[in-house]
């Protein structure tokens, strides 16, 4: 057996172990698999290489952080319950359009933070309760929630696999944003409709208004909104006038979350604060595990052995493991699915494909997100299905559907990327 | 006890954090090079572009004056610092070079920041190591072929060079190469600095000929192959370098000489080469260390370039470049450096007598490939 085998199969027996028996967190169970793996290769205990690869990932560290205190500001303010009422109260009678807004809101907090916990646990919790009202079923209702935390995560600015699988070929986080709202998009708006519309028919306007915080929007009006604007029109502007001054995405993220603060509700920045940094602290951990664990991967030819022994195997195998084989890793976490099997597939794609490397990167990067469903982990799911109080199993199963048809929908992008390249132009 | 446990915590990222920056500051240390009588003088880049004096960037340039009238030849080492041979290449000959006729530059540490680090999940080596025949060894840096952030951060979402190249997309990190600023800015960023100090040392000296030395992963599709800059006296430029891969090949040597890409604006043999007098060339060898599908690394990989994996891939097809089973050691492509500058003076002298440009020695490629490193390099205190 090739010591480059044996060096990965030590590393992920590791972390399988730390993480499902010793039920230590992914994080931890990564550095765990990344030091025995460097041990196998013969290189030691290289503190260097676990320093280096736990840093590799600091500037997206530095845009999660910030986009989490922007998130927390923006919820703490009112703006979104406001905007969950408006969107009730003026599309009631477009089901399928307040539907798909309300979708948007969930993925919202998941597109800038990049976490679907976070979309989860803000967002979801806060329309959770408007699709109950609604009418729609408890199990339908935590698939929808997990299905938009997942399309969120997926979706740009923020997709932290797609910066993974990208960080581990040298290719830098740009381009991707016209891919992933491709993939992200259809697919959330499919979801809402199959598990949401059948229920959204001669909806009772009033008894809804009861249930929805009306009086937040009142009060404060149109400048409750101001620092998602901003925030968009910043985005927006550095990335469309190329010569504007460089702010960077954190400085973008701040300058918005300063703005929030004036905007709407008084609260306690210091200690929201903290408490979003409390949640965040698992995601950041996370990036630190993936990044030694590639380091070691590397260091020790084992990323090198899969992409060549895939391409021994050839192309058919690589497409089926990747719609297979990677979103079930997120069984165990997804960002290990990017890194692990992503950055070596997107080689072996790129080494022997004429592709668009940034849109096939696109598609592993969704397809990795989608492991967000899968149990015993299933970070989304399992949020999803504690805030409409049921066990993870029911949600679970409504979810099939959607999973399959965002699969579809990643198959078909892959197969044609060339001529969607403008997309990441 | 809340106290404690972040004291605990503190204590135990310390146990591996200080480890890690005593091994990323001895990154920081110039491998020592051995005294060379024939060295006339040592110059600073910084005499050529006053911001670079005091950074990470200022490097030494070893100049060869024979005392002889002739022309000027500027060799670039360590453009990419993980580009072993070329640093590597230009230490030797630093160390073993006596010009006879005109005048030779040798800049060992082009990008001398880019030594400092390494290439964050390519699992690189900070250092390989050579016993000389004497028994002592010496150690080099591998380093990154970007400057280190360090110096240049953050890389900016859009840049447009002095020569029109504009860093977007996927090319923002480019903004630490200096193989992609050329021909430089003084009031840039401080790769940029590196690229004008260049430029002016060409002008201000006079520099007739140029080589930049590199090395490709055995992806790349120029390996053992020279690019010349393509502009009016191209036809001239043109057959010094295939007089050069002429006379490589009947020493056995794979070379080939191609033109400059159209757009590769900001390349130094593009850009250098429109805006200078000087005739611009690059030459590549192959290097498996620095390929995404390099196996174990270790001094090993990187001395005798021996990498199943590569092979494995070019025997299934998905590698052009004619992978040896055996490797392709470090004192081959040092070697193969060494010859192509040694052969393109020899063409150049011919077309240019007036200017001509003359050293020696290192004797031929076959001569330093039996000699190995360990006899190649001088021993030092």
């Amino acid at each position: 057996m090739d010591i480059e085998l044996i060096c990965l199969l030590s590393m992920l027996a590791v972390f399988l172990l730390a993480n499902l028996l010793l039920k230590l967190p992914v994080s931890v169970s990564m550095i765990l698999g990344a030091i025995v793996g460097a041990l196998v290769g013969g290189q030691g205990i290289p503190v260097r290489h676990l320093f280096e690869g736990t840093f590799t990932y600091v500037d997206t560290m530095l845009i999660i952080s910030t986009a989490m205190l922007f998130m927390m500001v923006v919820q703490e303010s009112g703006a979104l319950e406001a905007l969950n009422a408006v969107i009730v109260t003026r599309f009631h009678k477009v089901p399928a359009l307040m539907l798909i807004l309300l979708m948007f809101v969930i993925m919202f907090p998941g597109m800038i933070t990049g976490s679907s916990t976070a979309a989860v646990l803000s967002a979801g919790a806060l329309v959770a309760p408007v699709l109950l009202m609604i009418g729609i079923p408890k199990e339908k209702a935590g698939a929808i929630i997990a299905m938009g935390a997942i399309m969120g995560m997926a979706a740009p600015p923020i997709n932290i696999p797609a910066m993974l699988i990208g960080g581990g070929v040298d290719m830098p986080y740009i381009g991707f944003g016209g891919p992933l709202f491709l993939l992200t998009i259809p697919c959330a708006i499919f979801s809402v409709l199959f598990l949401g519309l059948k229920y959204c028919r001669n909806l009772d306007i009033e008894k809804l208004k009861e249930g929805l915080d009306t009086e937040v929007g009142k009060k404060y009006g149109f400048k409750l909104y101001l620092p998602i604007i901003v925030l968009i029109v910043l985005l927006v502007v550095s990335k469309a006038v190329p010569k504007f001054p460089q702010l960077g995405t954190c400085l973008i993220f701040l300058i918005s979350a300063i703005v929030g603060l004036f905007t709407g509700k008084r609260f306690n920045f210091w200690k929201k604060s903290l408490e979003a940094m409390e949640t965040t602290i698992p995601v950041l951990a996370k990036l630190m595990g993936v990044g030694m664990f590639i380091q070691v991967l590397t260091l020790v030819g084992a990323r090198g052995w899969i992409v060549v022994s895939c391409l021994g195997l050839g192309m058919a195998f690589v497409y089926i493991s990747t719609f297979t084989i990677m979103p079930a890793f997120g069984a165990i976490s997804s960002y290990g699915a990017a890194s692990v099997i992503g950055v070596p597939f997107l080689l072996v794609i790129i080494q022997n494909t004429s592709c668009n490397d940034i849109i096939v990167a696109a598609v592993l990067a969704f397809t990795c997100c989608l492991g967000d469903l899968m149990p015993p982990t299933a970070l989304a799911g399992n949020y999803a299905a504690q805030i409409v109080g049921l066990k993870y199993k029911k949600v679970f199963l409504n979810c099939v559907i959607p999973f399959l048809f965002c699969i579809a929908a990643a198959v078909a992008v892959i197969f044609n990327t060339n001529a969607l390249s403008f997309l990441s132009a | 006890m809340g106290y404690l446990k972040n004291i605990l915590v503190i204590a135990i990222a310390l146990l591996f954090a200080i480890p890690a920056a005593i091994d990323f500051r001895a990154m920081h240390k110039d491998e020592p090079i051995a005294e060379n009588p024939n060295v006339t003088e040592i110059k600073m880049l910084s005499e050529y572009c006053d911001g670079l004096k005091g950074t990470d960037l200022d490097t030494e340039i070893y100049v060869f004056d024979s005392g002889v009238p002739g022309g000027d030849f500027l060799i670039l080492g360590g453009t990419h610092p993980n580009e072993s041979a070329s640093p590597l290449a230009a230490i030797t000959m630093v160390e073993n070079f006596k010009a006879t006729k005109g005048r030779v530059f040798i800049i060992p540490w082009t990008n001398k920041s880019g030594f400092t680090h390494t290439s964050p999940l390519d699992g690189m080596q900070d250092f390989y190591s050579i016993t000389l025949s004497d028994g002592s060894v010496r150690t080099f840096r591998v380093g990154n072929r970007l400057t280190n952030p360090v110096d240049q951060w953050p890389d900016y979402t859009y840049y447009e060079n002095v020569s029109g190249r504009e860093l977007k997309g996927t090319e923002t990190p480019e903004i630490r190469n200096v193989d992609r600023l050329y021909y430089g800015n003084e009031n840039g960023v401080l790769t940029e600095q590196v690229c004008a100090a260049i430029y002016n040392l060409i002008n201000e000296e006079g520099v007739d000929l140029t080589m930049d030395m590199h090395e490709g992963s055995p992806e790349f599709l120029y390996l053992d192959c020279t690019m010349v800059n393509m502009k009016a006296d191209n036809q001239t430029a043109m057959s010094i370098a295939q007089s050069m891969a002429l006379d490589m090949q009947f020493d056995d040597l794979d070379m080939r000489a191609e033109y400059s890409g159209v757009k590769s604006y900001g390349l130094s043999h593009r850009s250098l080469g429109d805006n200078t007098a000087s005739m611009m060339t690059l030459m590549e060898t192959y290097n498996p260390s620095m390929g995404p599908l390099h196996g174990k690394m270790d001094d090993d990989l990187i001395i005798n370039g021996n990498e199943p994996l590569y092979y494995q891939a070019h025997i299934d097809g998905y590698i052009y470049f004619d992978v040896p089973e055996d490797g392709y050691p470090l004192v081959e492509r040092v070697a193969r450096h060494v010859t192509c500058v040694t052969y393109l003076a020899k063409a150049f002298s011919e077309t240019y007598p007036d200017r001509a440009i003359a050293f020696e020695g290192l004797g031929s490629y076959y001569d330093m490939v039996d000699a190995g490193m360990g006899n190649l390099l001088k021993p030092v205190n």
